[in-house]
C-alpha cells in the first residue's frame, strides 16, 4: 500500500522525478536526507525516499517515513507542504512510508525532522506548483506570466477570471517537465507556516482509533513475554518449561539466542569500541494472549548464568568515577595553558557534579510484532531508526535486505528508546521459532530494566579568577560511559552541551580552557535518551557559571551577559552536529527575553528564588527561569518556569510551545526523583512507584515565549530538557544558599536544622 | 475455563478467559479493543482506565470475574464519533503528543464531570493524581478539564452529557 518501491532510478543530481502515474494525477518523487549535515540527494544514485501525490480529486498525499512519536511531525510536514504548494491545507494527507533499506536514512532523531526536510519539502512543493501553473497556463493557451496560484489549491488567470483546482490539472501536470530551481515563497507571504495549527492525527488518538506499535493486529498472531537475563550480559544456563507449559493457552516456551549486535547507526565495530552490544537473550513464552505469556513466564524456572556483570553497583561505579576525576582524563580541547594559570589565580573555585543512569520510560512499554517465513521478514515496530533495525535484521535471520519489509507505526514516545532496535531483532527471532506472527510485549518492569539508560557522570570543574574576578582558566573533566559507543561502535567522548558544543559558553570567552573525559567501563547498555549528552554535561556547566557568580558577588544573568560580550562573532563551536557556529547575538536575545518575561531581578519573598539557564543545541537557542518555594523543612516546590526559545522560522507555534512545555516535564521528573541504580549488576527498579513522574498536581506554570525569527528552523523536540535542572538548581540556591550538585536533587538537605 | 458474560460499549459478550485475567487484556487481545492502553499493569499510571457501571476504573488489575455482569464502557464506546465534550476539549486545546495515555485521562474526566459538574483544581488533581502523561502535557489537560466543564454545563440545560454505556455504542 504505502511502499516506497516503485521509485526508478535517476541520476544523482536529480534531485526530484515525476513518476508516471498512468491517469492518476502528478506523482513527484523526491528524497529527505535524515540529519541537515547530508543534505541534498544520496551518494550514487537517486533513490527517492518521499513522494508527493496529487489525484485527480484533489487530493493530496505526502508520503514519509518519519516517525510520529508526540512531536506533531506529521501536521509540520503537512503545513510545510501545503504552504509553497499553494495547498488547501485541509487536503493535504501524510502516510508513513514503509521502510525499505534502499532508500537511505530514515532515521527520526537528533530534533532533526523538520531541520532536514525543511529545504528539500519546500522545493518539492515549489516545483509541484510550478508544474501545475504550466500546466493551467498551457490549457488556456496563455502565458505562466498571467497565472498565479490563489493558496487554496487553485490556478487563476486573473484577466479572465477563469481558475483551475489541482485536482483538474493533476494529470496534466504529470506529463509537464519537473523544473529547476523553482523560487521559493517569501516567509511575509506564509500563510499556514508560523500559525497555529491543529495535530492532523488529533481526532483519531481522542476517540481510541489510533494504532500504536503495541496495537498492532496480524492474523493468526500469537503473544510472547521473554524472561531476560536480570544482569546484564547474562546467559541462560537452563531453564524447564513444565509449569509454563502447563498453563493454558501457553504454546511454545524456548530460548532466545544472545546474538551479538551491530553498531546502530551502521557504522563498523571499532576493535577498541570498549562495548560489546548483544541482543539480551533470554527465554520467550508464547501464548494465545499476553496474559496467558505471563502467567507461563511466572511458572518457569530458569537458571541464569549472570557472568562479570554481577560484580556491578552503583556504589562501586560512583567510587570508580570519583577514582577517575582524580587522574588525567583523555584530552577534548584545550586551549592556553589551563594548567599553569589556575595554580597561579589570585581565586580559584571547584565543584564536583553528579548525575545518574536514567531509564526512558516511554509511556507505550517497548513491543514488536513480527512475522518471519518462508525466507521473508516482516516487522511492525514503533522504531525512530528503521535502518539500524534492518540491517541488524539482515545480518541475524541471515536474509537479503530485500526480504524484509519494516512497517512505522506510530510511537507512544520515542526519547530516544527507539532508536535502538533490540525488540524488533527479538521479536524477529521469536516470530522464527514460533513459525508464526508473534507480537511480543514487554511489561513495565521489563522495560525498566531492560533499556539502554541514560549514562551516569560524574563532573569536576574548576576555575580560576584574576584580582579583578574574571575568569581566566576554566577546567572541566568528565567522567562516564561512552554513549556513542552502542550506535557508533567506538568510545566516543560525549561532548554535547560542554564548552566544546552546545552553549560555546565558556568557551571563547575563557582564554585559557581544558576539556577532559575518562570512561567508566560498564555491562550496563547505553542509549540516547532526550537531549542526550547535552544533558548531564548542560547541568554541570549551568550550575558553574551560577558558582562563579556567587563567589564574585555578580547576578548570574550579569555574568552571561559579560560572558557573551567578549565572546569573538560568531565564535567557534557548533551545536551537537558541530557544523553551525554559536550565534551569540541570539544566544543573548534569549537570556534577555526570558529575563523580561520573568521579571528577573525582581525580589521573591524568603523561601523562594528564581534561576536561569540557556542553551544553545539542535539548532536553537532556549533559555529557562525556574522559579521555586523551599519550606522550612525542605519540601522543594517548582512554582514557575519560564522559557524563551528562537528556534528560527517556527513552523506551529502550538507544536513548539508543547514540546518545551513536555520538555520542562522531562526535565523536572529526572532532576526530583529518578535514578537508575544497579545492585548485584540488576537494577533495582521495576516501575512507576520505585521509578516516579511528575504528576499534574506538581505541575509548575510554564510560560514558552517565541521569537520572531526566519532563520532556518532549529530542532524543538530536545532543547527544552537540559536547562530544566540547572535552572531548578540555580534557583534553590537563590533561595536557600544550598547549592544542589547531584541529581536528582537530595532535597533533605535542604531541611533547616 | 468458563465463559464469563460481560458488557461492553452497550454490546453483549461471552468470553473463555482464566478468571484472573485482567479486563485489560480481555478487551485487547480477546475482544481487540486496543483504545485502552497497557502503561504498567500494577494500577501505577491511569493509561488502563475504563468506566465500570460508570466508575473509572483501572482495567490492568479488575479480574475479568470480578466485572462480570457489569457494563463496561471504553474509549471507543465513549462517544461515536469523538463529540462528548471531553474529547472535543481535548481536541480544542491539542492537549495530547504522543497521545498513548489519553485514552485514560479522557475516560477518568469523562466519569469525574458526571459527578462534578465544576470541578476545581484540587479535584482535577485528586481525580487525575494516579495518572502519568510522560509527554508532560498536563498544563492542556487541567485547561481542558475546565473547559469540558464549561460546555457541559451549559449544554447541561438541554441535553444530558451523552450517554456513556449507551445501547449500541460499540463500532
Ligand atoms: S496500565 Fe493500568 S494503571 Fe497503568
Ligand atoms: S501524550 Fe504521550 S504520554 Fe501523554
Amino acid at each position: 500500500m504505502k511502499t516506497l518501491r516503485t521509485a526508478t532510478n535517476t541520476s544523482r543530481r536529480e534531485f526530484l522525478k515525476s513518476t508516471a502515474a498512468g491517469s492518476a494525477g502528478l506523482l513527484l518523487a523526491f528524497y529527505l536526507p535524515a540529519s541537515a549535515s547530508t543534505p541534498g540527494a544520496p551518494e550514487q544514485d537517486f533513490k527517492p525516499n518521499a513522494y508527493i501525490a496529487i489525484d485527480s480529486h484533489g487530493d493530496i498525499r505526502l508520503v514519509v517515513t518519519r516517525s510520529e512519536m508526540g512531536q506533531g511531525v506529521r501536521t509540520a510536514l503537512a503545513m510545510i507542504l501545503a504552504e509553497e504548494l499553494g495547498a488547501d491545507w485541509s487536503r493535504v494527507k501524510i502516510e508513513q512510508g514503509d521502510c525499505d533499506p534502499q532508500y537511505g536514512d530514515m532515521t527520526t532523531g537528533g530534533s532533526m525532522s523538520i531541520r532536514s526536510t525543511w529545504d528539500p519539502l519546500r522545493k518539492a512543493g515549489a516545483s509541484a506548483r510550478d508544474m501545475l501553473l504550466t500546466a493551467a497556463a498551457q490549457t488556456w493557451g496563455v502565458t505562466r506570466e498571467e497565472c498565479s496560484p490563489t493558496g487554496d489549491s487553485v490556478i487563476e488567470h486573473k484577466k479572465t477570471g477563469r481558475k483551475l483546482t489541482y485536482g483538474q490539472l493533476a494529470v496534466k501536470a504529470a506529463s509537464v517537465p519537473v523544473p529547476k530551481d523553482v523560487p521559493l515563497k517569501d516567509p511575509k507571504d506564509y500563510r499556514i507556516v508560523g500559525t497555529k495549527r491543529a495535530r492532523v492525527d488529533g481526532q483519531h488518538i481522542v476517540i481510541g482509533e489510533a494504532h500504536y506499535g503495541i496495537d498492532t493486529k496480524v492474523p493468526g498472531m500469537l503473544f510472547a513475554v521473554v524472561a531476560r537475563p536480570p544482569v546484564f550480559g547474562g546467559k541462560v544456563k537452563k531453564f524447564d518449561a513444565t509449569r509454563a507449559l502447563a498453563v493454558p493457552g501457553v504454546r511454545n516456551v524456548f530460548e532466545v539466542p544472545a546474538v551479538e549486535m551491530p553498531p546502530l547507526f551502521g557504522e563498523e565495530r571499532k576493535p577498541d569500541s570498549g562495548h560489546e552490544h548483544y541482543l539480551w537473550g533470554g527465554v520467550a513464552v508464547v501464548a494465545d494472549s499476553t496474559w496467558q505469556a505471563i502467567a507461563g513466564r511466572r511458572a518457569l524456572t530458569i537458571d541464569w548464568d549472570n557472568g562479570p556483570g554481577a560484580e556491578e553497583s552503583t556504589e562501586k561505579q560512583r567510587a570508580t568515577l570519583t577514582e577517575l576525576l582524580k587522574t588525567d582524563g583523555k584530552e577534548l580541547k584545550k586551549i592556553g595553558d589551563p594548567d599553569a594559570t589556575i595554580s597561579s589565580a589570585a581565586k580559584t573555585i571547584e565543584a564536583d557534579y553528579e548525575t545518574p543512569f536514567l531509564a526512558h520510560m516511554t509511556m507505550e512499554p517497548v513491543n514488536s510484532t513480527a512475522s518471519v517465513h518462508d525466507g521473508k521478514c516482516e516487522v511492525w515496530a514503533p522504531t525512530q531508526n528503521p535502518n539500524g533495525m534492518a540491517t541488524a535484521l539482515a545480518g541475524v535471520l541471515n536474509l537479503p535486505q530485500s526480504a524484509l519489509t519494516i512497517h512505522i507505526t506510530l510511537i507512544g514516545g520515542g526519547f530516544g528508546r527507539r532508536l535502538c532496535i533490540d525488540y524488533g531483532v527479538e521479536a524477529a527471532l521469536i516470530s522464527r521459532s514460533a513459525a508464526a506472527p508473534v507480537k511480543v510485549i514487554w511489561t513495565r518492569d521489563d522495560d525498566i530494566r531492560h533499556d539502554y539508560y541514560r549514562p551516569i557522570s560524574h563532573h569536576r570543574l574548576r576555575a580560576g579568577l584574576d584580582a579583578r574576578g574574571q575568569v581566566t582558566s576554566w577546567l572541566h573533566h568528565i567522567a562516564a560511559p561512552s554513549t556513542d559507543s552502542t550506535f557508533l561502535g567506538g568510545e566516543v567522548p560525549d561532548t554535547g552541551g560542554t564548552e566544546i558544543a552546545g552553549t560555546g559558553l565558556p568557551s571563547g570567552t575563557v582564554p585559557n580552557y581544558l576539556l577532559q573525559q575518562s570512561f567508566l567501563h560498564t555491562a550496563v547498555p547505553r542509549g540516547y535518551w532526550r537531549a542526550v549528552d547535552t544533558n548531564w554535561n548542560h547541568f554541570a556547566v549551568q550550575c558553574f557559571i551560577d558558582e562563579i557568580a556567587a563567589a564574585t558577588s555578580k547576578d548570574p544573568l550579569a555574568l552571561r551577559r559579560e560572558l557573551i560580550a567578549t565572546k569573538e562573532k560568531p565564535a567557534g563551536g557548533g551545536d551537537n552536529e558541530g557544523e553551525t557556529p554559536v550565534n551569540v547575538d541570539r544566544l543573548l536575545g534569549v537570556l534577555n527575553l526570558v529575563a523580561e518575561k520573568s521579571d528577573w531581578g525582581k525580589p521573591l519573598a524568603a523561601g523562594r528564588g528564581r534561576g536561569i539557564a540557556g542553551l544553545y543545541g539542535f539548532g536553537s537557542y532556549v533559555a529557562h527561569v525556574a522559579e521555586v518555594t523551599v519550606a522550612k523543612d525542605g519540601t522543594l516546590r517548582v512554582d514557575r518556569v519560564v522559557v524563551a526559545v528562537d528556534c528560527g522560522q517556527v513552523i506551529n507555534p502550538d507544536l513548539v510551545a508543547a514540546q518545551i512545555e513536555g520538555g520542562v516535564v522531562f526535565g523536572l521528573t529526572s532532576a526530583l526523583y529518578d535514578e537508575i541504580t544497579i545492585q548485584n549488576g540488576q537494577v533495582q527498579q521495576t516501575n512507576f512507584d520505585n521509578y516516579p513522574m511528575l504528576r499534574i498536581a506538581d505541575m509548575p506554570k510554564v510560560e514558552v515565549h517565541l521569537v520572531p525569527s526566519h532563520e532556518p528552523p532549529g530542532g524543538i523536540g530536545e532543547p527544552g530538557v537540559p536547562s530544566t535542572a540547572p535552572a531548578v538548581a540555580n534557583a534553590i540556591f537563590a533561595a536557600t544558599g544550598k547549592r544542589l550538585r547531584r541529581l536528582p536533587f537530595q532535597t533533605q538537605e535542604l531541611a533547616k536544622s | 475455563m468458563d465463559a464469563i458474560s460481560l458488557t461492553v460499549n452497550g454490546q453483549k459478550h461471552s468470553v473463555e478467559v482464566s478468571p484472573d485475567t485482567p479486563l485489560l487484556w480481555v478487551l485487547r487481545d480477546t475482544l481487540g479493543l486496543t483504545g485502552t492502553k497497557f502503561g504498567c499493569g500494577q494500577s501505577l499510571c491511569g493509561a488502563c482506565t475504563v468506566h465500570v457501571d460508570g466508575e473509572a476504573t483501572r482495567s490492568c488489575t479488575a479480574r475479568i470475574a470480578t466485572v462480570a455482569g457489569r457494563s463496561i464502557t471504553t474509549i471507543e464506546g465513549l462517544s461515536s464519533d469523538g463529540r462528548h465534550p471531553v474529547q472535543q476539549a481535548w481536541l480544542s486545546d491539542q492537549v495530547p503528543q504522543c497521545g498513548y495515555c489519553q485514552a485514560g485521562m479522557i475516560m477518568t474526566t469523562a466519569a469525574l464531570l458526571a459527578k462534578n459538574s465544576a470541578p476545581t483544581d484540587s479535584d482535577i488533581d485528586e481525580a487525575l493524581g494516579g495518572h502519568i502523561c510522560r509527554c508532560g502535557t498536563y498544563l492542556r489537560i487541567r485547561r481542558a478539564v475546565h473547559q469540558a466543564a464549561a460546555k457541559h454545563s451549559a449544554s447541561e440545560a438541554t441535553a444530558p452529557l451523552p450517554a456513556p454505556a449507551g445501547a449500541g455504542g460499540a463500532r
